[in-house]
């Protein structure tokens, strides 16, 4: 008996002293509190990966708040259209074509080095690098020229007119996020352990994801940031995001998703909702049939009703579409609207088939929730139409992106939207546009946009959107189901977070209680 | 005893190479690459095929193979292009993780099944048993994924008692690493303490009635005494079996847990990996299951014999 006693507690031992000790080579993942000034928790949806500016993801709920936080940001739009300079002191030019940048003086990195135009130069010039695998190489390529005038001022070249830079830096994070040149030595490394001028410095950057933010306390703003920490932990699931925030285990929730906001208003917390040009949309492949026949578009635009779809797929929280633009936009007309009108969708099906072209098509679905939601959705509705059929594949998200890419699909749900109608239509609407996926080719739309990107007049730019928005909604090269945007969700007891125009969350001043 | 652990493991580096290779063929024949997962889905097929060629992924793949195996003999997984990290470093940060999660989830279903079925043996069609029987058919039911985010509403979002996700090294803080754990090691230990139960109770009842046992009880030896040092030991023999199977499938199927509570293990990386095509995690994640499951189904090969001196005194006789 003492014999299996003392097995017994050896055994119990061993497995204690395993567990203390594969807990010292566990993960370093986890939150932890911060210091007197406080410190918050904010919830992502998407990995980060590597931290360097020029791979970081500038959407709301992906690397924006690291990027933000770490490296601050030349100039900014606010939700109201008013441009904020930040490490840049001016963005100006004459002709759309060259600008001359002046950087605030008296800035530093983080590891002392001073903040110049050969920063921006070489941190603009190094996205253009296909090994370097920047989300920004496509934006980057609009600059020409960069030439160094001094340390503070520059002169920039792009490759065609834009009167809309200032928005293509603040739209783009790896334009507005400078680094030093010492990310050149060696890249890899400067992921993990980034330098940047901003208002945080990167404590702890686990194999988890997890970041851990501490104050800068040389950063170039008297007095900011006022927390002394900031933890960004990621988690993909929006209903254990939506639970965090019931629980107190995160502070603040930066989504594009409405799901939840309402049980944090309840628990006393806002909600600061940024709302996008433009929306999700299902996208079709004009360059083949059957989508290359206007009548089979138009027929699915009519036959498919958004706010049955917002109902159905994300429980009414979501703003279906009616105008392509919000209503605080100059270009924005009430007359201009997406219908939904089931019997002209009947009317224009049974044409096709008159024709000898019924319609059948293949809807390309990922796993989203939109996707999986609409797939269902067009089985579901277009199974009450005569002459139509509809064959759903469903593929993983990286498929999904290699097919797209190659236009390798019928229709598909993409995007297709902005801080404002050029960011939010120029690229997915404008002939031989990036990510004009469906191949759509309509000279006055393309025109339209080109003169909104290029014109000073703001009347002018004002009706070229709205030419934009008439030939989108003429021609259907893709049917907008519901108003993206960005949603940041916080507890009661912070306050202070900004968000721009592109949905991108700030906290150089934000506080909790 | 040598030759027998040599031949083990002989056996086990070939079941090693023959699944680092199959699994590398499977993911290679997976439509997408990680160009696509680090450009997105806005990038020309130029951009991607640029990025594909910058990371040697046009290379054919049974040269990336091979650089990948001699680099793995050498204790070089690679670097993940997605993340930059060493993968050899991300894989056995996570798979620490998901040890301890394994573990003490292990050990809170075999102290609940070891203490429910010796009772239940002891006192067959008693109350124990009978309750037992029925808690068990409940969780064998309730899969985790049914099991997990009941278990988040009721005592994390409802009750407040644990946190919905996350998780604290132990080493930063001994309280809040149990309270993070708490959820999820439960959650394991719910649907594996059944097995146990079952197997343990069933063959604690027919050792109980082996001869040897009566001629105890003739003897006058005290009922407990017989419990646990004549009938314990050889029952739980089958229970080890099976103990070494699960704890090796947990290792590699601790994904849903790991993804619904948000804990940084190696079935939330491989999900992610398999997700973004980062193949060599995926590779690195699928040797060390491959390898930690070879080592405890050699361990428990060798345990038999400090359980049961029959096993010894067998193998010194042939």
């Amino acid at each position: 008996m003492r014999g299996v006693r003392r097995r017994t507690l050896s055994l119990l031992a061993v497995t204690a002293t395993l567990v203390l000790g594969l807990s010292a080579c566990g993960s370093d993942g986890g939150g932890s509190n911060g210091g007197s000034g406080g410190h918050i928790t904010v919830v992502k949806a998407i990995p980060s990966g590597s931290l360097d500016a020029a791979l970081l993801s500038s959407i709301t709920y992906g690397g924006a708040t690291a990027g933000n936080a770490i490296y601050d940001q030349l100039l900014w739009y606010t939700p109201d259209g008013e441009l904020k300079y930040g490490l840049a002191e001016d963005l100006s030019t004459t002709d759309g074509t060259t600008w001359t940048l002046k950087l605030r003086p008296g800035i530093t990195f983080s590891d002392g080095t001073a903040f110049t135009t050969e920063a921006v130069k070489f941190s603009w010039e190094r996205l253009l690098d296909p090994t370097l695998g920047s989300q920004a190489i496509g934006a980057a390529s609009q600059i020409a020229k960069i030439e160094i005038v001094s340390d503070l001022e520059a002169t920039i070249t792009l490759a065609s007119v834009n009167r809309k830079f200032p928005a293509l830096i603040d739209a783009q994070g790896a334009l507005n996020w400078i680094v030093p040149t010492s990310a050149g030595k060696d890249p890899k490394a400067f992921g993990l352990d980034p330098v940047g001028a901003g208002p945080f410095t990167v404590k702890r950057f686990g194999t988890d994801d997890t970041l851990e933010l501490v104050k800068n306390a040389d950063y170039w703003q008297e007095g900011l940031p006022r927390l002394d920490a900031i933890t960004v932990i990621t988690s993909s699931d929006a209903a254990a995001t939506a639970d965090m925030m019931a629980t107190g285990d995160a502070d603040v929730r930066v989504d594009i998703l409405q799901e939840g906001t309402d049980e944090v208003k309840d628990a006393g917390g806002s909600v600061l909702s940024v709302p996008f040009q433009g929306g999700v949309t299902l996208n079709f492949n004009m360059a083949r049939a059957p989508f290359d026949d206007i009548r089979a578009r138009q027929a699915i635009v009519n036959a498919i009703d958004p706010e049955f779809y917002n109902e159905a797929v994300h429980n009414g929280t979501e703003k279906a579409v009616t105008t392509l633009v919000t209503d605080n936009q100059a270009s924005y007309d009430p007359d201009l609207v997406q219908v939904h009108d089931s019997d002209r969708a009947q009317e224009l099906f049974d044409e096709l088939a008159a024709d000898g072209k019924p319609l059948k098509f293949e809807f390309l679905a990922n796993t989203t929730t939109s996707s999986q939601g609409l797939s269902q959705i067009l089985t579901a509705i277009l199974g009450k139409y005569d002459n139509v059929s509809v064959s759903i594949k469903n593929v993983d998200l990286v498929t999904y992106g290699g097919m797209v890419g190659k236009r390798d699909f019928d229709a598909a749900i993409l995007a297709a939207y902005g801080g404002d109608p050029d960011t939010a239509f120029f690229e997915p609407f404008r002939e031989g546009g990036q990510t004009n996926l469906g191949g759509w080719v309509d000279d006055e739309a393309t025109q339209a946009l080109v003169t909104g990107r290029t014109t000073e007049d703001e009347a002018a730019a004002a009706d070229a959107y709205r030419t934009v928005q008439e030939r989108i909604l003429a021609e259907a090269p893709a049917l907008f189901l519901i108003r993206s945007g960005a949603v940041l969700s916080m507890a009661e007891n912070v306050s202070g977070v900004e968000v721009t125009a592109g949905g991108l969350p700030i906290f150089t001043r934000a506080t909790v209680d | 005893m040598m030759s027998y652990v040599a031949a083990k493991l002989g056996r086990a580096l070939f079941v090693l190479l023959a699944l680092s290779f199959l699994t590398y063929v499977v993911l290679e024949a997976t439509p997408g690459s990680v160009a696509n997962s680090i450009l997105g889905p806005n990038a020309t097929q130029q951009q991607v095929a640029d990025l594909e060629a910058g990371l040697g992924l046009d290379r054919p793949m049974l040269v990336r193979y091979w650089e990948w195996l001699t680099g793995a003999i050498r204790g070089d997984l690679g670097v993940s292009p997605l993340t930059s990290r060493p993968v050899a470093e991300t894989v056995f940060t996570a798979a620490g993780t998901t040890i301890q999660l394994v573990l003490l989830g292990t050990a809170l279903a075999l102290l609940i099944a070891v203490a429910s079925a010796l009772l239940a043996a002891r006192f067959p069609n008693g109350i124990v048993d009978r309750l037992g029987g029925m808690l068990t058919s409940i969780t064998i039911a309730v899969p985790t994924f049914v099991a997990g985010p009941i278990l988040a509403y009721v005592f994390a979002v409802k009750l407040g008692f644990f946190p919905v996700a996350g998780f604290t090294p132990f080493s930063e803080s001994p309280g809040e690493y149990l309270n993070s754990v708490a959820l999820p090691v439960i959650c394991i230990a719910i649907t594996e303490l059944a097995t146990y139960q079952r197997l343990l109770r069933a063959d604690m009842i027919a050792v109980l009635t082996e001869p040897y046992v009566e001629a105890a009880r003739t003897r006058g030896i005290r009922e407990r005494r017989i419990l646990f040092r004549h009938a314990f030991r050889p029952a739980v023999i089958p229970t080890t079996t099976v103990l070494g199977l699960s704890v090796g499938r947990m290792i590699g199927g601790t994904v849903i847990v790991e993804n619904l509570f948000g804990i940084p293990g190696m079935g939330k990386l491989v999900a992610q990996a398999i997700l973004s095509r980062d193949l060599l995690v995926v590779q690195g994640v699928v040797l060390v299951i491959g390898v930690v499951f070879v080592l405890i189904n050699t361990l428990i090969d060798l345990a038999y014999g400090f359980i049961d001196p029959r096993v010894r005194v067998r193998e010194r006789v042939s």
